[in-house]
């Protein structure tokens, strides 16, 4: 089901009511069966997926913890088994068969299936929680029905936060009461990741979505002002899911780990990837890098580990030689900036930057930005064939026109506003600005606790307002699926 | 106490913006110009003259291929039969346009359909509900999916009617349609009295006439098997129901053949009603179309229509 659905504007007060209204000894099932419903809508069937993981790992994990010595390894092992298993056939098997038909090695039918929808999202969680408990981090859950409630709550199902077994699970125990201020708050924080999605992100996708879908038509500027649009309408899709997510959770009283921290003002990649999907992050970086050494090897393997872990994160989005280059491409930019540090701290003193902390800030910001832009042409054009690909990136700069040409409105229209109208256009920047003032505000303090201490009248005009402008500017065409709903 | 105010302002809230969207939805400025004037209110003119012609006469079904392909008053003074050209858009999908016409169809009538290649069977629930606002009886053609469907579509509705009118008292400009004028095409005044569009007539046309799109991953499938359901039912009635494929510009063609020779192919496989001809005897040179490849000129029209009036004579008609 999606958060910007019909289904999901009957469902979600539905199961809020009842779940309020039940005991809270009931509560757990009614959520698990609501999980299950919101699961169904999209492939019935694949729900027997989930379950085949949710009763290994269950097991496993108390297997584990009774486990002594070697043993508890191997169920360990039998887990994460059981669960890349899962990841590897549904995801990577025909990515597989492709590679090995392309390098003429082998060649084998590809399978006719769809992806089971979020699987890398909740595979990861469940793996989460058998390695959280050999850590002796966590206690196996004894509690069928609330482990699989760990793995199949609703609201972070099928694209995150990916959840740790230590932040979600004895909040299943907590009782929950109907606490105005909590549910309030939490509403808000779904409209505004409703807003985010339904009128900034698909917004935007109309800007990317006409270079991207025939980028051959394109040289210059269109591939760049349709790449920043696209920028930032992933941002704004997959924060506005999470930010649903965590509003659907804290109406009910759960508070699910935050997914963004304003990630466009990071000051370098490093920072970037503190602030942007931060759930998968902490995940490779608990779960991977850490274990491979991390920075505790030398400088060659720490350099090594962080390729590798952004590479594997690549992979992780999909099946896909473009997610793993846009990995890969994180990952070198983060080998690069560290090999570089000090002559690039040595280049700001020389030009006496570091003198005019703003400017140095603005241009790390700027930078990060652009880097981080880059990195989106190859994400975004996952389905492009590799000529198509190849063109964007080799005519991103050129065909750059005259300044004749860019004082012209027809070039303008053309080329900036990639032929929509003037006010189009401008929405569409208002709107990003918009946003961006907002994160501004939300840095020391949150929005929502700010708008609590206006006048009531006040308050109601921004709601009243704020309402009518998501259905003024919102696109409803169809219900677009969120982007991050496709790993 | 606290769950009582929750509920209390949420309803409150919801009354204020939505009631606002529905108000202007309900008390539209522009309601009785845009009956008067939209495209999608051409079918009150359709329909009463569908309802009026006494049987046997023969109607004509289809998208805008029709629409601007075909001189109605040729097929009636050739086959001395009244015709009622009932095309308006292929977007409102082949359940609805067959709806629309089979409770008027009567014993002797004969119906002609022309569907384009990208017809759907569902359609364009919006188109239809467009339609439906001008015309209400338009309501009892659509067929919704589900509960679900029927809410957003009707939401939508009021939304992008609530944008357009905001849009409008802006602008605070309407165009004066007119046949006369070189520009104008799709508004109600522009069809003569069988349902034919003429406004385009003296339009100059477009140099070259554009790409169509078409997909070699659609199927027809589902809009054939409404017309199979069609014919079945009219065949109870005794109204004789034929297929023509929709005309297609000469460059178009070349391009799409193959995508189209899979259309036909889907045709002769499960159509089970009788089809007149072949994809290439409505296919034309560029120069006698208007704007796309579907649409015709008046010279386009004429020669296509004979070619239907010719194909119609083979069977005895």
């Amino acid at each position: 089901m999606l958060f910007n659905s019909i289904e999901f504007l009957l469902f979600f007060p539905i199961v809020t009511i009842v779940y309020f209204l039940l005991g809270h000894k009931n509560r757990w099932w009614w959520l698990l069966a609501a999980s299950c419903i919101f699961y169904m809508v999209f492939k019935p069937e694949y729900l027997l997926i989930l379950g085949f993981t949710i009763v290994i790992d269950y097991f496993a994990g108390i297997w584990i913890e009774n486990a002594v010595g070697k043993q508890r390894k191997w169920f360990l092992i039998i887990s994460l088994m059981a669960n890349i298993g899962v990841l590897a056939f549904f995801k990577y098997t025909n990515f597989a068969i492709f590679a090995l038909a392309q390098s003429n090695i082998a060649h084998f039918k590809l399978l006719d299936f769809i992806l089971p929808i979020g699987l890398s999202f909740h595979t990861f969680q469940a793996m989460s929680y058998t390695i959280e408990v050999y850590r002796g981090n966590q206690k196996a859950e004894k509690h069928f029905g609330l482990y699989a409630l760990y793995v199949m709550f609703y609201p972070q199902l099928v694209a995150g936060p990916i959840e740790r077994p230590q932040n979600v699970l004895f909040q299943f125990y907590e009782k929950k009461s109907f606490d105005y201020l909590r549910v309030t708050s939490g509403l808000k924080l779904m409209a505004w990741g409703l807003f985010k999605k339904v009128v900034i992100a698909d917004r935007l996708a109309l800007f990317a979505d006409k270079v991207y879908n025939s980028p051959m038509e394109y040289e210059g500027i269109p591939i760049i002002v349709a790449t920043v649009f696209f920028t930032f309408q992933i941002y704004c899709d997959f924060s506005g899911y999470s930010d649903i997510a965590l509003g659907t959770a804290e109406v009910m009283g759960f508070k699910l780990m935050k997914n963004f921290d304003r990630p466009y003002f990071s000051k370098s990649i490093s920072e970037f990837w503190r602030r942007w999907h931060i759930s998968l992050s902490t995940w490779f970086r608990d779960y991977l890098y850490i274990p491979l050494g991390g920075n505790r090897l030398g400088k060659t393997r720490q350099y090594f580990n962080q390729f590798f872990v952004f590479a594997i994160s690549g992979l992780w989005h999909g099946a896909n030689w473009n997610f793993i280059i846009w990995g890969a491409l994180h990952g070198f930019y983060l080998v690069f900036a560290r090999i570089t540090q000090k002559p690039r701290t040595e280049f700001n003193k020389i030009t006496g930057l570091e003198k005019v902390p703003f400017l140095l800030k603005t241009l790390q910001v700027f930078t990060t930005f652009c880097l981080v832009s880059f990195a989106w042409i190859f994400f975004r054009g996952n389905y492009l064939e590799q000529s198509q690909l190849f063109h964007l990136v080799a005519h991103l700069f050129s065909n750059f026109p005259t300044l004749k040409e860019f004082l012209n409105f027809h070039y303008i229209s053309q080329n900036i506003f990639l032929n929509f109208t003037l006010v189009e256009f401008l929405i569409a920047i208002g709107l990003i600005i918009f946003m961006e003032i907002i994160h501004y505000f939300q840095r020391d303090k949150s929005i929502r606790q700010l708008v609590s201490t206006f006048p009531t009248a006040v308050r109601w005009l921004l709601y009243y307002l704020f309402v009518m402008a998501f259905f003024i500017l919102g696109i409803f065409d169809k219900p677009a699926q969120f982007i991050y709903f496709q790993f | 106490m606290k769950i009582k105010q929750f509920f209390f302002k949420a309803l409150l809230l919801s009354i204020l913006t939505w009631g606002t969207v529905e108000a202007i939805f309900y008390f539209d400025p522009y309601k009785k110009y845009d009956l008067e004037t939209s495209y999608n209110a051409v079918i009150i003119d359709k329909y009463k003259r569908l309802q009026e012609t006494p049987s046997p006469k023969i109607v004509l079904i289809a998208g805008s291929n029709f629409a601007y392909g075909i001189n109605s008053k040729l097929i009636a003074d050739s086959l001395q039969k009244p015709v009622v050209n009932m095309a308006i858009h292929y977007a409102y999908g082949t359940k609805f346009m067959l709806n629309q016409i089979s409770p008027e169809l009567h014993k002797g009538d004969t119906v002609i359909m022309g569907f384009e290649y990208i017809i759907e069977s569902k359609g364009n629930k919006s188109e239809q509900l467009l339609m439906a606002r001008c015309f209400p009886k338009a309501k009892e053609w659509m067929e919704f999916d589900d509960f679900f469907e029927e809410i957003r579509e009707n939401g939508q509705l009021r939304i992008n009617t609530f944008r357009t009118i905001l849009e409008r008292l802006y602008k605070n400009k309407e165009i004066n349609y007119q046949i006369s004028d070189t520009t104008s095409v799709f508004f109600r005044g522009a069809t003569n009295e069988y349902g034919d569009l003429i406004s385009h007539y003296n339009n100059p046309s477009k140099k070259p006439i554009p790409r169509a799109i078409l997909s070699d991953k659609v199927s027809l499938k589902g809009a054939i098997n409404d017309m199979n359901a069609f014919y079945e039912a009219m065949k109870s009635k005794e109204v004789k129901v034929y297929f023509v494929y929709p005309t297609y510009s000469e460059e178009n063609y070349v391009l799409d053949k193959k995508i189209i020779d899979k259309y036909q192919q889907e045709y002769e496989k499960y159509a089970r009603f009788p089809i007149l001809g072949k994809p290439t005897d409505f296919v034309f040179a560029d120069s006698l179309y208007q704007d796309m490849a579907y649409h015709l000129t008046q010279k386009g029209a004429e020669i296509r229509t004979k070619k239907i009036i010719q194909l119609l004579g083979r069977i005895s008609f």
